[in-house]
């Protein structure tokens, strides 16, 4: 038991130990023997690969769609190659700039704070002795993130509404403020949108953290309460070095969306007012709009693949730095 | 044995999986299978050699399928199977996802023979129209007759035809509709109003006396003829001469949102307009508006009646015209993958020219989801014990073919259709009625000022933005997105056109 | 020390009563507007206290039970199955990547990956999925395209499976003579509730708010979920209200269209499910701590 303890920790605190005792192994044993250990693990795999290659890797064929002009009489094959032409209008706009830079920006700042907020929630629930409350506070958090956006941008505007809206009427009032026109200042929605995000958000991305604070073995913080360790401490020293790959692989696979927004909630909650469209329009906001009446199959792919290959080579480049920094953590 | 045991488990797994696909596949087939057979016998027994021929017609519905539809389907069938050996499926496709629908069921070559689009010159440009105008002669020649040659050919693309409108109104005009009864206890007297600027004279009323009520939710107004897409059109709705200009940069543009920046400052318009997301008949139900701008057809202020259960008048400050864009604005065509056009086509005939098909479409089947008022020919209503709320069909006449041959129903006007077919008649024709533009060379310039258009136009045409400060920048992206490209290609094409049908400027 | 417990309990479960409030009050709002008038709501707005109270969003509902409790069984359906075959592959597939002696575990890795950030768009899954697969107008359709597995969830269970089950247990098993398979089913699993129930949590509620495959591959609405109808009511009233050009004629079609209490009504009961449900859920995620400590 206490021998177990003993290499449990040493496997948790040292990876570089636990890939060298690996590696020793598999080195030992010869390419045969090597096949019949790993062989019931390649079948594990199996279904879901199988999943991946039908339903992700096969219609990956239609990246081609983006550089023809689809024609549905000559059929998706026969159509005519057009080069890059369907890409054009991504950068006929002369707003490209302000679409790419609110992509950007808004998706860095809901990575930062929302990784901050998730896990500051998740220690306080996990801090949370009484059972019934803990459990309670753990659904309602969820609650937002199961009201869909449409929804959601009904309810935003109950707030905002020049005519109706709850702010307008009863609570600016209050402070003696005079109302004001949300759905036409552009000034107010980075503001409005960062808080909507992380309202939805935040309760789903708390939930992964919290699954992985409480998998944490109890006797660490323990060892370190018999040390005298400050809570301060222990979330410091233990709990947040615990966690780190999971940040890490989030962060990771946040920053491969970044080209990517959430359509609805740049659309649905600003109720596709063109006027804010300064702090609201994103990447997919401006497709929306753009081929909303053709709905041009040839340049909405386009578009998807650009967003892919920013998001690739952003990754690719953030996953060197992380494979630098610890290898374990990385994502390939 | 553990693992053999998780094998097996696996296995067992993606059999059923796959065991499940191929039974629901089989038994889709089997009754597909069955009821062509019976539709076989029926046949034979009517002595028809050939197998009819079954045509798949989508078209759009919104809120639920009627219940009968089924009902409704098998008594169209007899007629047509009879007429022309030809059956129909009817294959209602949810409204919002239709585009999507009819794009995957053609690009993976499901049965499709005709549907139903509000976007005609797209659906022509991406190939998922037959051209059904070199068949139309041989086929169709009832469609054109209850069109008018003049109708029927403005739908024509480089000289052929790729569908035909539905038979409603060809033509739109511009007005206010407002609430009866606020026009009698407020006295106003409608018809002071000429034009569009007039209107402030019941806004202004209904703003001093109905403090609660916004006196209007507005609706773009523009007499242009929009040249399908807004993006270069004509002014004075195409009368004056074939000059495609930019509208939003034209003089009258800029007054017009004045105007309304006018209104709205001054509290005559919702204020959340440009947000509403509540169709005008909720509105005027509950009260929020007193009315609203719309485009409007014969009939409409009867119609607007039903619909908000209180009684509506409206006044029009814009003559009807008729533009390639009124026309073609609901269409039904024959899918290029469809097997037998020419069937097809016999069946969208009897749409336009059988009463009793049209009015299966329209209402149902008699005596069941509908009855005659006694002495009239052509007025229904719904039978005893039955209401709109649990009547098991209603079904869209503006949709199916020829809405002329439609009976009308209780409570409206009994000439409706004679009004409206004169209406059509005489409604201004726009020069450029027939020319459709070839989207096809400026593709990325559309999309990319197509998306400036729905960024802007609605807050500025319900004046929530300052006019002088946001009018200059719109018109600047638009240019910036090679609007200007736009309409020097559309003009090309429009003169071309205008020699081709010696249309004089 | 007792006391200072006591206190910094007291803290932190009122900075979390806080921000349970903020997630509930929308909800209220949208419970309240469910009862309210379709008068009320567009004269005044939505409102906390609404002025006149009405159940006739809650009544139309009754009167159109069939399809919605048509629509139920098959979303509580479609969530089951959907999510027990997906925590099945999801974490069979975690598993080896996650072995840092696999064999091409970095391969794996980025197979996966890629998948997260390339797509071929809809039209080519959509003519394999019925073309090749045949799953048009099945319950598959709206089990099996896209939402299956996704490699968020592989990658982010592999992280889990390398950081909480310390490779010494699986070595010391393997010397024990336990097959892999045996390892899996047997160490794994068990030691990985709390990712499990996480993952389980997220599958649940990616199929309870689906409505795109219905969209897709569903050509008759009688196989509508829940999800698809309120989507469905919504885009409706949306593409009517904007179509100026159908203004004229959608007079009918616009008052088919539920008004917006009964589209708040459907979204009250399309949540309260995964709300009572969700307790269950955090049962297993309260075993999973109590295994993972008396390991």
């Amino acid at each position: 038991m206490i021998v177990e303890r003993i290499t449990e920790w040493n496997d948790t605190v040292s990876a570089e130990l636990r890939q060298a005792v690996g590696y020793k192994t598999v080195k030992k044993k010869a390419g045969m023997k090597k096949f019949k250990r790993y062989f019931p693990l390649f079948l594990l795999m199996i279904p879901g690969l199988l999943y991946l290659i039908v339903n992700n890797y096969m219609p990956m064929f239609g990246i081609f769609i983006a550089f023809k002009n689809i024609n549905y009489s000559k059929g998706l094959l026969g159509s005519e190659w057009i080069g890059l032409q369907n890409f054009e209008y991504l950068f006929k706009t002369s707003d490209a700039f302000i679409i790419t830079r609110n992509t950007i920006l808004y998706n860095l700042v809901f990575i930062v704070l929302g990784t901050i907020i998730s896990i500051a929630i998740a220690l306080l629930l996990n801090d949370i002795r009484n059972k019934v409350l803990n459990r309670f506070y753990q659904s309602i958090i969820v609650l937002p993130h199961l009201i869909s956006f449409v929804i959601v941008g009904y309810l935003v505007y109950a707030l905002l509404s020049v005519d109706s809206g709850l702010l307008n009427k009863t609570i600016l009032p209050m402070f003696g403020i005079a109302e004001i026109s949300w759905y036409t200042e552009a000034k107010y929605w980075p503001y409005i949108l960062t808080i909507v995000h992380m309202w939805k958000t935040v309760g789903l991305s708390c939930i992964i953290y919290l699954a992985s604070i409480i998998s944490i073995d109890p006797e660490y913080y323990e060892a370190a309460k018999l040390d005298g360790a400050s809570r301060w401490q222990q979330i410091r020293k233990i709990t947040l070095p615990l966690i780190t790959p999971v940040i890490t692989i989030l962060t990771l696979l946040a920053i491969g969306r970044i080209f990517y927004a959430d359509f609805g909630l740049f659309y649905q909650v600003p109720m596709n007012s063109g006027a804010v469209a300064d702090t609201t329009n994103v990447i997919d906001t401006y497709v929306f709009r753009a081929l909303m009446t053709s709905g041009d199959i040839g340049m909405s792919s386009a578009a998807g693949i650009y967003q892919s290959v920013v998001g690739f080579v952003l990754i690719v480049f953030s996953n060197y730095i992380v494979r630098k920094a610890n290898k374990e953590n990385a994502l390939f | 044995m553990k693992k053999l045991g998780w094998l097996t488990a696996l296995l067992a797994l993606m059999l059923l999986v796959s065991a499940c696909g191929g039974n629901t596949n089989k038994s889709a087939n089997g009754s597909a299978n069955d009821g062509t057979s019976t539709n076989a016998g029926k046949t034979d027994s009517e002595a028809v050699s050939e197998e009819p021929y079954e045509v798949v017609y989508a078209f759009p519905f919104w809120g639920s399928i009627p219940k009968d539809l089924q009902l409704v389907q098998d008594e169209i069938n007899k007629i047509s199977k009879e007429k022309i050996n030809v059956t129909v499926k009817l294959l209602p496709i949810d409204g919002s996802t239709m585009d999507n629908q009819i794009n995957l069921m053609t690009v993976s070559n499901e049965k499709l023979d005709m549907f139903l689009m509000f976007n005609y010159t797209t659906q022509v440009a991406n190939g998922k129209l037959y051209p059904i105008g070199n068949i139309m002669e041989q086929n169709g020649k009832g469609i054109i007759d209850a069109l008018g040659q003049e109708y029927y050919n403005s739908t024509q693309i480089k000289g052929v035809s790729y569908g035909v409108p539905s038979i409603r109104d060809m033509a739109q005009d511009y007005g206010y509709e407002i609430r009866k009864d606020l026009v009698d206890k407020h006295n106003i007297d409608l018809s002071q109003v000429q034009t569009f600027e007039d209107f402030e004279k019941i806004f202004s009323v209904i703003k001093e006396k109905e403090p609660n009520m916004a006196a209007i939710n507005p609706s773009s107004y523009g007499k242009i003829d929009p040249l399908d897409n807004s993006l270069g059109v004509l002014l004075n709705n195409g009368q004056t001469d074939l000059k495609v200009v930019n509208w939003f940069a034209t003089d009258e543009y800029a007054q017009i949102l004045k105007t309304m920046r006018k209104w709205y400052q001054a509290g005559y318009v919702l204020k959340d307009a440009a947000q509403n997301k509540e169709s005008n008949i909720t509105l005027i139900k509950a009260d929020k508006i007193a009315g609203a701008t719309s485009h409007m057809k014969p009939g409409f202020e009867a119609q607007e009646s039903r619909a908000t259960g209180k009684e509506m008048v409206a006044v029009r400050v814009s003559p009807p015209a008729a533009k390639t864009s009124t026309v073609t604005n609901v269409m039904l065509g024959v899918s290029a993958n469809a097997e037998k056009p020419e069937k097809v086509v016999q069946f969208l005939n009897l749409m336009y020219t059988d009463k009793d098909i049209v009015n299966l479409f329209d209402w149902g089947i008699e005596g069941q989801h509908y009855v005659k008022v006694q002495d009239q020919e052509n007025v229904i209503k719904y039978p005893d014990g039955i209401d709109i709320n649990n009547v098991g069909y209603t079904g869209a006449s503006w949709m199916h073919g020829n809405q002329l041959l439609s009976y009308v129903f209780e409570g409206e006007d009994p000439e409706i259709y004679k009004k409206l077919a004169e209406f059509n008649q005489t409604a201004l024709r726009s020069k450029a009625l027939g020319f459709s533009f070839d989207a096809e060379p400026v593709k990325a310039e559309i999309a990319a000022s197509t998306a400036v258009l729905n960024q802007y136009t609605k807050p500025l045409e319900v004046g929530v933005l300052d006019v002088d400060k946001v009018l200059p920048e719109f018109l600047k992206k638009l240019e910036d997105a090679g609007i200007n490209k736009i309409i020097e290609e559309k003009q090309k094409q429009l003169d071309i056109w205008a020699k081709e049908n010696n249309v004089n400027p | 020390m007792e006391l200072l417990n006591k206190s910094y309990q007291w803290i932190i479960s009122s900075i979390m009563m806080a921000i349970s409030i903020t997630c509930f009050i929308p909800f209220v709002l949208l419970i309240m507007s469910s009862v309210t008038s379709e008068e009320s709501i567009i004269q005044h707005g939505y409102s906390f206290f609404p002025d006149t109270f009405s159940l006739k969003a809650y009544e139309y509902l009754w009167n159109h039970g069939t399809d919605l409790g048509r629509a139920y069984g098959i979303t509580v359906f479609v969530t089951v199955v959907g999510t027990a075959v997906s925590l099945a592959i999801t974490s069979m597939l975690a598993y080896p990547i996650s072995r840092s002696d696999m064999p091409l575990k970095n391969f794996w890795a980025f197979l996966v990956f890629f998948t997260l950030l390339f797509n071929g768009g809809f039209v080519p899954s959509y003519l394999i999925y019925t073309q090749i697969f045949h799953i048009k107008n099945t319950i598959l359709s709206l089990i099996v395209p896209g939402l299956l597995m996704s490699g968020f969830n592989v990658l982010l269970m592999r992280t889990f499976f390398k950081t909480s089950i310390p490779s010494a247990l699986i070595e010391a098993a393997s010397i024990d003579g336990a097959g892999e398979i045996k390892i899996f089913h047997r160490i794994v699993m068990p030691l990985s509730l709390p990712i499990l129930v996480t993952i389980g949590l997220f599958q649940t509620i990616a199929y309870w708010n689906d409505w795109f495959n219905g969209l897709t591959y569903m050509s008759n609405s009688r196989y509508f979920s829940i999800q698809m109808i309120l989507n469905k009511m919504m885009t409706d009233i949306e593409f009517l209200t904007n179509s100026s050009n159908l203004a004229g004629n959608a007079a009918k079609e616009i008052a088919q269209v539920p008004s917006t209490s009964v589209r708040m009504a459907i979204a009250v009961i399309g949540v309260l499910p995964i709300l009572i449900a969700y307790p269950f859920f955090q049962k297993y995620f309260i075993k999973g701590i109590t295994i993972g400590s008396v390991k």
